[in-house]
């Protein structure tokens, strides 16, 4: 995001904080796009989207008070936003869907770990033949789906058919990896 | 549970995990009881908090619906007509435990705190003494869970929450938190793992707070309570940024405990 759209949204954001309707349309104009992408990426249908970003839009109405320039990008914390508001919706539908074998599959925890590391060193040695590249690609695109999405470890393993070890050693061997490449940066 | 071989490396990991919200319940209460207390765990988590929001920001657009303003619009229109507001920041949520570590404290505590509330009431001013014994959680009660925040250095107790479940209500005492041009801000770690506001407070004395439906959904034992103290504001703010003068762990009162609801506890922060 280039600075003079940043310092413009932010500009817009502390107007709305003092309740100003006319900042609060013109910030609606320039972000919704881009916030009801993160809806429907999470969400994935197109009418229940529209439903979070109204909902966004009114916790952005009633929180503008609690960003700070200083402490963040304007956008990245609108976008924050409607990303919570989305797993907030995904959560309270699969609430309502559960059933009892959803729940019995939620109760999987670390106990079945011993397992899962054995399951992981066995495929970790079938995808011997995949190249470091592949493998760390693939890690870092794990992670962002995860966080985009709001997946812990057990959803993550359980979306995508793996097992959970084999995707805790694979995200925190990526997280390594982007944490080297902040630092860096 | 949070492995902490090679301790370094291990917490660095752990707090990119919980800024990704990659964690499971019970490593996730432990490890935002390390954001509380360690500011430098607290800093990484930020970092990573930050790093991650533009992954979502840089999410190539998509058109919105026309109406979209026109949605918003109404809505903003039927809530300054008076249509209830949500008093707090919400974010991710889910159902969760991880009580464990609270009912162990709070076997020990339970007495001590149904006793200091007890207390309490005793030694206000009798002026003052009918309002607060109306305000008391009743004792005892199968709904009822409590915490006592103390400050970080072990000193005297800074809060006292007993929250009943069955009405969704959380009743403070607060003990004379002098906070300068600063206010007393309450917040609980749900099973989400996030502070979320649970509203200003007076810096002394009773209150009860009515809770909304999404926050009565974060009062799980083995939430963690938190006060925090914030620039004065007219909306509470998304997270902390003020010190934090202590937690407490929200723990459920042991029914058969005998006759003042023998009650349960927090640990400190």
């Amino acid at each position: 995001m280039n600075r003079g759209l940043a310092e413009d949204l932010a500009a817009e954001l502390e107007a709305v904080a003092l309740g100003d309707m006319e900042a609060m349309r013109r910030l609606h104009d320039a972000t919704c796009h881009k916030l009801f992408a993160v809806c429907l990426s999470i969400v994935n249908d197109r009418e229940a989207s529209q439903d979070v970003l109204q909902e966004v839009y009114i916790k952005v109405w009633n929180r503008a008070q609690g960003f700070d320039r200083a402490r963040g990008l304007p956008l990245a914390w609108l976008a924050m936003m409607a990303r919570n508001s989305a797993i907030d919706w995904l959560r309270a539908q699969s609430r309502q869907r559960r059933t009892s074998e959803q729940v019995a599959l939620e109760l999987i925890s670390d106990d079945g770990e011993p397992v899962d590391e054995q399951l992981a060193r066995q495929q970790q040695a079938a995808q011997a033949i995949n190249s470091m590249e592949e493998l760390d690609t693939a890690s870092h695109a794990m992670i962002h789906d995860a966080f985009i999405g709001g997946l812990s470890y057990s959803e993550v393993a359980e979306s995508r058919g793996m097992p959970l070890g084999t995707v805790k050693s694979r995200i925190r061997r990526g997280l390594l990896q982007m944490r080297q490449s902040m630092v860096s940066d | 549970m949070i492995d902490r071989v090679s301790l370094s490396e291990e917490r660095q990991t752990l707090a990119a995990e919980l800024a990704l919200g990659l964690l499971e319940r019970v490593e996730r209460l432990e490890a935002e009881r390390l954001r509380f207390e360690h500011a430098h765990f607290a800093d990484e988590v930020e970092r990573w908090e930050a790093h991650a929001a533009g992954w979502v920001a840089d999410l190539p657009p998509t058109e919105a619906p026309a109406s979209s303003w026109t949605r918003v619009e109404a809505a903003l229109g039927r809530q300054q007509l008076g249509e209830p507001m949500a008093p707090a920041p919400a974010q991710s949520s889910d159902p969760g435990q991880g009580w464990q570590f609270a009912a162990m404290a709070a076997s020990l505590a339970a007495v001590l705190f149904a006793g200091l509330w007890l207390t309490q009431s005793g030694d206000t001013d009798p002026a003052d003494e009918g309002l607060l014994r109306a305000e008391a959680p009743r004792f005892p009660t199968e709904t009822l869970s409590v915490a006592q925040i103390s400050g970080k250095d072990g000193a005297d107790w800074l809060v006292s929450a007993a929250y009943d479940e069955a009405e969704g209500t959380l009743y403070l005492r607060l003990n004379a938190i002098e906070g300068g041009d600063r206010v007393p801000e309450l917040w609980v770690i749900g099973p989400a793992g996030v502070p979320r506001s649970l509203g200003f407070a007076e810096e002394s004395g009773s209150q009860v707070i009515v809770l909304t439906p999404e926050l009565q959904q974060q009062m799980i034992a083995g939430s963690t309570l938190a006060v925090s103290l914030e620039e004065p504001a007219a909306q509470p703010s998304d997270a902390p940024a003020g010190p934090i003068l202590g937690t407490a762990v929200l723990a459920p009162l042991v029914a058969d405990a005998g006759p003042t609801g023998a009650a349960a506890g927090g640990a400190t922060g």
